[in-house]
C-alpha cells in the first residue's frame, strides 16, 4: 500500500517535471523563432532603406553606376535567400555592396550636407545597428534553447518531442561583412 | 518578458540574471508582508482608537482590505500613476528618431517581445528610469536634460542599463514598491488625522468603550508614533531594494551593447550634472539611473538607493578586452573591494566572454564633440593653443601639448600606450630632430565638418570637426597625412585627394 503511494508519487513527479520542463523547451523555441522572425523583419527595413539610399546618392554620384547595380542585385539575391545558412551566406554579399556603397558616400561631402540624406543618416546607422542587434539577441536565444536542448535532464524530453538544435547566425568572416563605419555627418 | 520569465518556469540564463529574478521575486513578496503587516497594526491601533477593543479586528480586517485593493491598483494602475505624477509625455516619432531607434535597437539586442513604450520627462536634470506597466508591458522615462547632453553611444548605453532592469525583472519590484509607498503615506496620513479627530468624535458620541480604561489612552501616542514612522520604514524597505541590482543592470547593459565606454561616458555626464530634479520624490528616486541630484537627504531617513556612481565608471571603463559577465565580476571585485557573491555560480556558468565594439565614428573625441560646460571650454582653449586630442580606447581624451617629446605616451587613465600623431613631433622635425623622409601626402581641409581621408594605402581615415593637428597618421600603414586647414574660401579650395 505504502509502496505503491510511493511509486504513484514518483510518477506524478516525474510527469510534472516533464510538464515543466516541455513548457520551458516550447516557451524558448518560440522565443528563438520570434528573435529570428526579428532578424527577417530588420534585413526587410534594409532592403526598403536601400532603394531611397541609392536615390539620394544617385544625384551626386551619377559614375558610380557600377556600385549601384551591385547593390540593387546583391539585394534582390539576398531578399531570395532562404534558410539560416544561405541567408547568412547572401546577407554577407549584401553587406559588402551595401559598404561599397557607404564609402560612395564617403566620397561625396556635398551629399553628405543634402538635406534629404541627413534624414537618412539616423536611418541608415539605425538599421546596421539593429540587424546586429538583432543577430546578437537571435543567437543569445538559440544559445539558451541549445544548451535546454542538450542537457539532462531536459534532453530526454527534447528528444521525446522532436527538439533540436537551432544553427547561430553567424557570418563567415567578421571583417568583411563589418559596415565600414562612416561619420554620415 | 518579465510575464514570460515567469509564466514559462523556465531559467532565462543567458539574457536576464536568473539569480536576481529570483530575488527580486522574493523581495516582493517580503516586501508585501510587510505592509501588510504593518498596515494591520496600524488598522488595529486606529480602530482601537475609535471603537476600543473590538476595533482591533475590524482595524485589522479594514486594513488588510485597504491592503489588498493598494495591491490592486499598484498591479493595474502603477505604471499610470507614476506617469501621471512625473508628467511625462509619450515621445512622437518624428521629433525623437534617434532615441526611438536606439530604444527599438535594445530590445532587439535583449530580444524583447516589443519595445518599451518611452517617454519624455521635460527636467533639466539628466536621468531615466523604467517602470513595469503589468502584462508584459514596460515603460521607458527619459529626461530632456539626458537626451541633450548626451551621444548616440551614450544614450545607447543609458537605454541597454534600463532594459537591463527590465530583464533582470528589477522594474517590477520597484514599481510595486514605489506606488505601495506612495498609497501607504496616504493611509498613514489619513490614519493620523482620524486619531487626532476621531478621539474628539468619540467623546462627543460619548461611548462607553472609549472613554473606560487606561489603554484607551495607548493607542494615542502609538499610532502617532506608528503614522510618522511608517512612511520611514515603507521607504527604508524600499531602499533596501539592493544596490547590487545596478550593478547587475550595468553589467547587462554592457553585454547588450559590447561597449562599456557609452555608459561610463554617460554616467560620467550624468554625475557631472548639478542640476536639481524637479522630480525628486522618494517614490520614484531608486528607478533612476543615479541617485537624483537634491536626493541626498533621503539619507538621513534609509541611506542612499545607489551605489556610487564612481565605482560604476570606474568598473566599466577597466573592461577593455571583454565585456562578459565574468569579466564584469572581476573588474567589480578589483574595484569595490568586495567579493561579488551577489553574481550567481549557474549565471557566471553560461555567461560567454564578448569583445567590445569600436566607438562609432560619431563620438572619435568623446566629452569633446559634444560636451559642454567647462571641460567642453578648456577644450577649446586647449585647441586655440594647439594642443592634440589624443582620443584612447578607454574613453578619455588624452591632450598633449604641441611639442610632444615621445612618440608613445602612457594614457593617463588605463596606461595604454597611445601613438602621439607624428604632426606633434614634426615640430621637433623642424628644429633639428631628424624624421624619417617619406613623401607625405597632403589632404586640404574642405570645411570644418567631418571629412575622410584615404591612405595611400587604402585606409580609411576620418578628420573630425574638433580635429587641430596636422597630421593624421595610418592605422594601418602608419603612413602620414598632412592636413591642412580650409582655405577661407571654399571655391579656391584644392580638391582633396582620393585613393
Amino acid at each position: 500500500m505504502i509502496g505503491g503511494c510511493v511509486v504513484l508519487g514518483l510518477v506524478l513527479f516525474g510527469i510534472l517535471t516533464g510538464i515543466v520542463m516541455f513548457n520551458a523547451l516550447v516557451r524558448l523555441r518560440s522565443e528563438t523563432d520570434n528573435a529570428w522572425s526579428q532578424i527577417d523583419v530588420q534585413l526587410r527595413r534594409r532592403y526598403d532603406l536601400v532603394p531611397n539610399l541609392v536615390e539620394v546618392v544617385k544625384g551626386y554620384a551619377t559614375h558610380e553606376r557600377e556600385t549601384f547595380d551591385r547593390v540593387t542585385q546583391a539585394r534582390s539575391a539576398a531578399m531570395q535567400a532562404r534558410g539560416v545558412r544561405q541567408k547568412a551566406a547572401s546577407e554577407q554579399a549584401f553587406s559588402t555592396a551595401l559598404g561599397q556603397l557607404y564609402l560612395v558616400v564617403e566620397n561625396y561631402p556635398e551629399l553628405k550636407a543634402d538635406e534629404g540624406f541627413s534624414a537618412l543618416r539616423e536611418e541608415v546607422t539605425s538599421t546596421e545597428n539593429r540587424l546586429a542587434f538583432a543577430r546578437q539577441g537571435y543567437n543569445d536565444c538559440v544559445l539558451e534553447f541549445n544548451v535546454k536542448v542538450q542537457s539532462f535532464p531536459s534532453n530526454l524530453i527534447a528528444s521525446m518531442f522532436g527538439f533540436i538544435n537551432r544553427d547561430f547566425f553567424q557570418l563567415e568572416n567578421e571583417a568583411v561583412t563589418e559596415v565600414p563605419r562612416i561619420s554620415m555627418r | 518578458m518579465v510575464g514570460r520569465v515567469e509564466r514559462g518556469g523556465g531559467r532565462t540564463k543567458v539574457r536576464g540574471l536568473w539569480s536576481l529574478i529570483r530575488e527580486n521575486r522574493r523581495r516582493s513578496i517580503l516586501l508585501l508582508f510587510t505592509l501588510w503587516v504593518g498596515l494591520g497594526l496600524l488598522g488595529a491601533l486606529t480602530g482601537m482608537a475609535w471603537f476600543g477593543r473590538p476595533g482591533v479586528w475590524l482595524g485589522a480586517g479594514a486594513a488588510s482590505l485597504l491592503w489588498l485593493v493598494l495591491i490592486f491598483l499598484a498591479r493595474r494602475q502603477g505604471a499610470s500613476m507614476i506617469l501621471r505624477m512625473s508628467g511625462a509625455r509619450p515621445v512622437e516619432a518624428e521629433h525623437q528618431p534617434q532615441l526611438l531607434n536606439v530604444v527599438a535597437e535594445m530590445a532587439l539586442a535583449a530580444a524583447l517581445s516589443e519595445p518599451p513604450q518611452t517617454y519624455i520627462l521635460e527636467d533639466d536634470a539628466p536621468n531615466a528610469f523604467a517602470i513595469d506597466a503589468g502584462s508584459e508591458k514596460t515603460c521607458l522615462v527619459v529626461t530632456s536634460g539626458l537626451l541633450e547632453i548626451l551621444d548616440r553611444d551614450e544614450l545607447q548605453g543609458v537605454v541597454a542599463h534600463e532594459v537591463g532592469h527590465i530583464l533582470n525583472d528589477d522594474v517590477r519590484l520597484m514599481t510595486l514598491a514605489g506606488t505601495l509607498l506612495g498609497g501607504i503615506v496616504l493611509v498613514a496620513d489619513v490614519f493620523l488625522q482620524s486619531v487626532l479627530h476621531g478621539r474628539r468624535i468619540g467623546r462627543r458620541i460619548s461611548s462607553p468603550l472609549v472613554s473606560r480604561g487606561w489603554w484607551t489612552l495607548l493607542p494615542v501616542p502609538l499610532a502617532l508614533i506608528c503614522s510618522l514612522l511608517t512612511p520611514i520604514v515603507a521607504r527604508f524597505i524600499y531602499v533596501l531594494l539592493r544596490k547590487e541590482r545596478e550593478y547587475l543592470a550595468d553589467a547587462t547593459a554592457v553585454r547588450l551593447t559590447r561597449y562599456p565606454a557609452g555608459l561610463a561616458s554617460a554616467l560620467e555626464k550624468i554625475a557631472a550634472s548639478t542640476v536639481p530634479a524637479v522630480l525628486a520624490n522618494s517614490v520614484v528616486a531608486p528607478m533612476f539611473i543615479v541617485q537624483p541630484v537634491g536626493m541626498s537627504s533621503l539619507g538621513n531617513l534609509g541611506g542612499d538607493t545607489h551605489p556610487p556612481v564612481r565605482d560604476r565608471i570606474v568598473i566599466l571603463r577597466s573592461l577593455d578586452r571583454s565585456v562578459g559577465l565574468r569579466s564584469y565580476r572581476k573588474a567589480f571585485q578589483k574595484v569595490v573591494r568586495k567579493a561579488a557573491t551577489f553574481f550567481a555560480a549557474d549565471d557566471l556558468a553560461q555567461a560567454e566572454d564578448y569583445a567590445p565594439r569600436e566607438p562609432s565614428t560619431e563620438n572619435a573625441f568623446p566629452g569633446y564633440a559634444s560636451g559642454g560646460g567647462r571641460r567642453g571650454l578648456r577644450d577649446l582653449l586647449r585647441a586655440v593653443n594647439a594642443h592634440a586630442f589624443l582620443p584612447c580606447v578607454c574613453g578619455l581624451t588624452v591632450k598633449v601639448p604641441p611639442v610632444a617629446r615621445h612618440a608613445i605616451l602612457a594614457c593617463p587613465r588605463c596606461g595604454r600606450e597611445l601613438a602621439v600623431p607624428q604632426a606633434l613631433r614634426v615640430e621637433e622635425a623642424e628644429t633639428g630632430v631628424p624624421e624619417q623622409a617619406a613623401p607625405r601626402q597632403v589632404y586640404h581641409r574642405i570645411g570644418a565638418g567631418w571629412e575622410s581621408v584615404v591612405c595611400t594605402c587604402g585606409n580609411l581615415m576620418q578628420l573630425s570637426p574638433a580635429f587641430r593637428g596636422r597630421l593624421v597618421q595610418c592605422k594601418k600603414c602608419g603612413a602620414a597625412t598632412s592636413v591642412l586647414p580650409a582655405t577661407p574660401d571654399p571655391n579656391e579650395a584644392v580638391p582633396p585627394e582620393r585613393a
